[in-house]
């Protein structure tokens, strides 16, 4: 059965304009952060910057390293995590006001089986934004690469890298993810769900990081627990995250959690949002 | 009757906060029967279907179908149930058509064959199962929803207000399938407030009021001593009321 029932979710989620359409909107962002950046790259002059940080920024744009940064930007801190909200309150609480949950539980389809192959259709979709990123940012600074170097360095690539940063990425989305499908579900509300999920997302998490560290130091650690910086610190997973690190430990004033342990504590974050989800579906009366 | 019933309701109530909506209902439906539920707005018969559907929890009480537990979380015995309850439901970016495609994924016996045979039986033509949902009347969606019901050929079939939003001859055509359906053996339970379309499809009615059920039997019983279903439902359910004032 819940092949069938994931079958059923994926042709519903693949069949609306919304997952391609949020694909092409992370392609076209990245590709013009990416011309953006190579326009600065280009000038001769017009820029402060010393010559080594304008090499180290080449070579941000260029083959290999240039591939793995495309998932710095997808994910669940970044832009990711507003395309997971989305996304996720689309697939679970449009459900509500076009009648279709009705007819999937009046159908003797388990409430279990149902949002579980919801949850993993909706995975499986964010794994296609990831990818998306991966590709359009391998295309770019590959085009990039060619023109700055020539060739292509295809022996040098990280595939080992490459695939870690993808499933850290994608792992990343999660939690944004099920906090979203727990606020549909409790709400039944689209409109309510993607506020929520953008509010946490864009709001809270940076204002309880601004609040944490006002009140004190130690208090201010608290933060690194939170889904963004655990994003963060789970990209440090990917080599070229001791730079991130760098970044982001200046600008928060606190050391980052290990990569192991945040990518652990992103997968508890969306299990319990999604044990979350399951505790409101199950007792709730479907009504309307 | 002797045969075990196909819907069996015991002391089935719903609480919403301090007001009953379903008030101890007790009620058989057997095979092949056409059991016509019927009840002013409010009375609380979509409550029950909701209930029946494992939609809803009920507050006490027990839903059987096909002689198994039906909760929200014990739902496996609705598998060979067609359901149609209020407005129906339908992704409206995906056309008639693919809509009943992905339902049809629910049952590996149903093909591309069977959706074309329950689309020209509740007569929508390809042209109109090739347009998207979103662009349908009401009572397009209504014969869609009916086709969707019987997609996987169910043993019983609930409906309620299937006429809906459907034209006279829409409704006549209604009436002749639901006719037909009886006539091959499908349990139909039909919930209406349409008083002449149960009493000329039904062979039994229950008439639901304030949640309980305060009439019940055969429709030739009822008409034994009234006039027709409507004169039947006025003393059951206005006459009370006006004698309480």
């Amino acid at each position: 059965m819940f092949p069938r029932l994931f079958s059923i979710e994926w042709r519903k989620l693949s069949g609306r304009m919304l997952l391609w359409g949020e694909m092409a909107v992370l392609a076209v962002l990245i590709l013009a952060i990416h011309i953006a950046l190579m326009a600065v790259l280009a000038q001769p002059q017009g820029h402060d910057l010393p010559p080594e940080a304008l090499e180290a920024m080449r070579d941000a744009m260029r083959w290999p390293q240039g591939l793995l940064n495309a998932f710095t930007f997808v994910n669940g801190g970044e832009l990711g995590g507003l395309f997971a909200v989305v996304l996720a309150a689309a697939l679970v609480a449009q459900e509500y006001p076009w009648r279709t949950v009705h007819v999937w539980l009046s159908r003797g389809v388990a409430r279990g089986s149902y949002l579980l192959a919801k949850a993993a259709a909706l995975a499986a979709a964010l794994g296609l934004l990831v990818l998306t990123a991966l590709l359009t940012g391998g295309i770019v600074t590959g085009a990039y690469t060619l023109h700055t170097l020539g060739q292509l360095p295809w022996g040098e690539l990280p595939w080992g890298e490459m695939v870690r940063g993808f499933l850290v990425a994608w792992i990343t989305l999660l939690p944004y993810a099920s906090l979203t499908v727990f606020v549909a579900v409790l709400t039944r509300s689209t409109l309510i769900a993607t506020g929520v999920g953008l509010g946490y997302s864009l709001l809270v998490e940076n204002l309880a990081v601004e609040v944490l560290l006002l009140a004190s130091p130690d208090l201010a650690r608290v933060a690194r627990f939170l889904p963004s910086l655990l994003a963060n610190a789970a990209l440090n997973f990917v080599e070229h995250g001791a730079e991130f690190q760098a970044g982001v430990a200046q600008t928060t004033q606190f050391e980052l959690v290990e990569p192991g342990l945040a990518c652990a504590l992103l997968l508890g974050y969306a299990l319990f949002g999604l044990g979350a989800a399951w505790w409101a579906f199950r007792r709730q009366d479907i009504t309307g | 009757m002797t045969a075990t019933p196909v819907l069996h309701l015991e002391k089935l109530t719903k609480d919403y906060g301090s007001v009953r909506a379903v008030d101890g209902l007790d009620l058989d439906v057997y095979p092949g029967e056409c059991f016509g539920f019927l009840g002013p707005n409010g009375a609380g018969k979509t409550t029950t279907i909701g209930m029946i559907l494992g939609l809803l929890w009920p507050t006490r009480g027990r839903v059987e179908v096909f002689g198994q537990e039906v909760t929200p979380m014990r739902t496996a015995a609705l598998r060979q149930v067609g359901a149609l309850v209020g407005a129906p439901g339908f992704y409206p970016y995906l056309s008639g058509r693919a809509n009943l495609r992905l339902l049809a994924r629910l049952y590996p016996q149903v093909g591309a064959a069977r959706i074309d045979e329950v689309l020209a039986l509740v007569g929508l033509d390809a042209s109109a199962a090739r347009r998207k949902v979103k662009t349908y009347s009401t009572g397009m969606k209504q014969r869609l929803g009916l086709a969707a019901a019987l997609l996987h050929e169910p043993k019983l079939l609930i409906l309620d207000e299937p006429t809906n939003g459907l034209d006279p001859i829409g409704m006549a055509e209604m009436r002749r399938l639901l006719r037909e359906l009886a006539a091959q053996g499908v349990t139909i339970f039909l919930s209406s407030h349409l008083l002449h379309e149960v009493e000329q499809i039904c062979d039994r009615v229950a008439i639901l009021h304030r949640g309980r059920i305060v009439a019940q039997g055969p429709v030739a019983e009822l008409l034994a001593q009234r006039r027709d279903l409507e004169e039947v439902f006025m003393a059951v359910v206005r006459e009370p009321e006006a004698a309480r004032g």
